[in-house]
């Protein structure tokens, strides 16, 4: 049963990923592999402050949610000079200077070895041990999540997003302001994936940079675009899918030193295959690398 | 200085040595349509980008309501009321026929996040009537069928029927075409023509780029012939019709 409930634990983390990434995303059309950066920092800021400062739960959420956002809106400052395709390699910039930060600043972050010891999230006075009880935590924060990104998908502010994806140009000439909707919706993708960041360090209780590499990344990315960029359950569709790939791949028998090699084709082929012959994904509608479909 | 409603003075504009607009200037009252006719490259449509801010101008001046646009951003000008549509046609294929058009209306509560999540029922209320008004419309021009359609599924002349429509709903009150009716069928040419010149009514007043002069002596009070950035003439269809330079060019 633990096995099982480990998993689901990793399915919502998951899927709190996706969703935030779909927003960036599937929303704003703007690929960004920064993704586990901002997952990283989520967790890092977390467990240094509850490991150095003791400090609550609810203070390290509001530091982590104005530490992402302000960097988010750092980041998307770039895209307004740069056509879409370079945005990518702005991220990966970002991506890679946030990794080597964790992985060099050995006195703050412990370097390659990671911080342990990281202890249980504390709610007021419930202190958060067993998995089960992880599983309930996420499980409100996956609903929380879906029910805010249910909002903004259903708002008039969605679909000025869908707008500037498709056509800057013409969005620009319907009065709208660009630059304030990418960063809006770029703070709230970067915050949301600091949230997963703490939530997936207090419960392993010990990270390392070697959880927030560009590899991470590409794999939040496949989940959006198999599950559906755009589409409101596409990755949480995508999220458990490729979640239990590999599981299964385990229980097929492959000895596990095969198997992670073979993850790694595998996912790579998938994300080609979809992005080849069905750019929508597997319930999505938005066809993303396809531009101007007529 | 007594100002007209829409009043440009001495726009000029180069790309790299060449000329785009020379000393360009003219005015245009409310409920006016002006027709902009020349050759290709003559600079038309760089007076379309300089005018709702995508390009700017390199001297001169552009007045609009007593408002100097010059300098302004894109955005904030189509805020001002100036509507444009393009040659290439423009227009959000990935979502639907009415999505495109409930794009277009000017401030609107619910596209600030903010009053999405503590003003839902400002926003739902807004977002309501927009919905009536752009339904109402469509019927008029008898696309309420295709209103859940992908805007990609409609064809060449409905989606230029679309993007004035666009226009339409976001309440502008300087509407520039930039070649409504070319390469569409007789009949939709109708119904598109039919609605231009409804707008003086309306308080609107619109400049139309057109090849065709039979569209331009049908819709437009004024037409201004351009060349190389420079205004040629200016007067009635027929007067600018019978002047020789016209002529000659409309003949080379």
């Amino acid at each position: 049963m633990d096995y099982i409930t480990h998993i689901l634990i990793i399915i919502g983390i998951y899927v709190i990923l996706a969703k935030s990434l779909n927003l960036i995303m599937g929303f704003s059309g703007l690929i960004s592999v920064a993704h586990s950066a901002f997952y990283g920092i989520g967790a890092y800021v977390s467990a240094l402050m509850t490991l150095k400062y003791e400090s609550s739960f609810f203070v390290t959420l509001l530091c982590v949610i104005v530490i992402n956002s302000l960097l988010g809106i750092i980041l998307i400052i770039p895209s307004f000079k740069v056509e879409k395709q370079y945005f990518l390699f702005i991220t990966f910039a970002f991506q890679v200077i946030v990794f080597n930060t964790l992985n060099n600043w050995i006195e703050l972050t412990g370097g390659a070895m990671g911080i342990s010891g990281i202890p249980p999230l504390v709610l007021i006075n419930w202190k958060i041990l067993s998995r089960y009880e992880y599983l309930l935590l996420i499980g409100v924060f996956v609903f929380i999540i879906c029910l805010v990104c249910g909002l903004i998908v259903k708002s008039p502010f969605n679909r000025v997003l869908k707008a500037i994806r498709e056509d800057e140009v013409l969005a620009l000439t319907l009065g709208k302001n660009i630059i304030i909707y990418k960063m809006t919706i770029f703070a709230i993708g970067s915050s949301i994936a600091g949230i997963a960041g703490i939530l997936y360090a207090h419960y392993i209780s010990f990270i390392d940079p070697g959880s927030f590499t560009v590899m991470e990344s590409i794999f939040i990315i496949s989940i959006v675009i198999i599950g559906g960029a755009g589409s409101y359950w596409g990755p949480v569709l995508g999220a458990i899918l490729l979640v239990l790939f590999p599981e299964i791949l385990r229980f097929i028998g492959f000895p596990s030193s095969i198997a992670a090699n073979l993850r790694q084709i595998l996912y790579g082929v998938l994300l080609v295959t979809f992005i080849m012959w069905k750019p929508q994904g597997l319930i999505g509608s938005y066809k993303f690398f396809l531009r101007n479909a007529k | 200085m007594n100002l007209q409603w829409l009043q440009v003075c001495d726009l000029n504009k180069h790309y790299n040595g060449i000329i785009a607009l020379e000393d360009f200037s003219f005015q245009l009252k409310r409920s006016e349509i002006v027709g902009l006719i020349g050759p290709n490259g003559a600079g038309k449509t760089t007076l379309f980008n300089v005018l709702n801010g995508f390009v700017p101008a390199d001297s001169g001046q552009i007045f609009f309501n007593n408002i100097e646009l010059h300098k302004k951003s894109a955005y904030k000008i189509a805020n001002l009321g100036v509507a444009r549509t393009f040659q290439d046609l423009r227009l959000i294929y990935q979502i639907s026929v009415l999505e495109n058009i409930l794009l277009s209306f000017r401030n609107q509560p619910g596209e600030n996040l903010v009053n999405t999540f503590f003003r839902s029922g400002l926003c739902k209320k807004a977002e309501a009537k927009n919905r009536d008004f752009a339904c109402v419309t469509l019927k008029k021009v008898n696309l309420i069928d295709k209103a859940n359609h992908l805007t990609s599924d409609l064809s060449y002349g409905q989606q230029k029927l679309l993007s004035l429509i666009c226009c339409l709903v976001s309440g502008a009150e300087l509407l520039l075409l930039d070649e409504p009716v070319a390469g569409i069928a007789p009949e939709m040419t109708e119904k598109i023509l039919s609605i231009i010149k409804e707008l003086p009514k309306q308080n609107k007043s619109v400049i139309i780029i057109e090849h065709n002069m039979d569209v331009i002596t049908q819709v437009c009070h004024r037409v201004i012939f351009m060349e190389s950035g420079k205004k040629i003439c200016e007067g009635t269809p027929q007067q600018v019709h019978s002047n020789p330079e016209v002529i000659e060019s409309y003949i080379n």
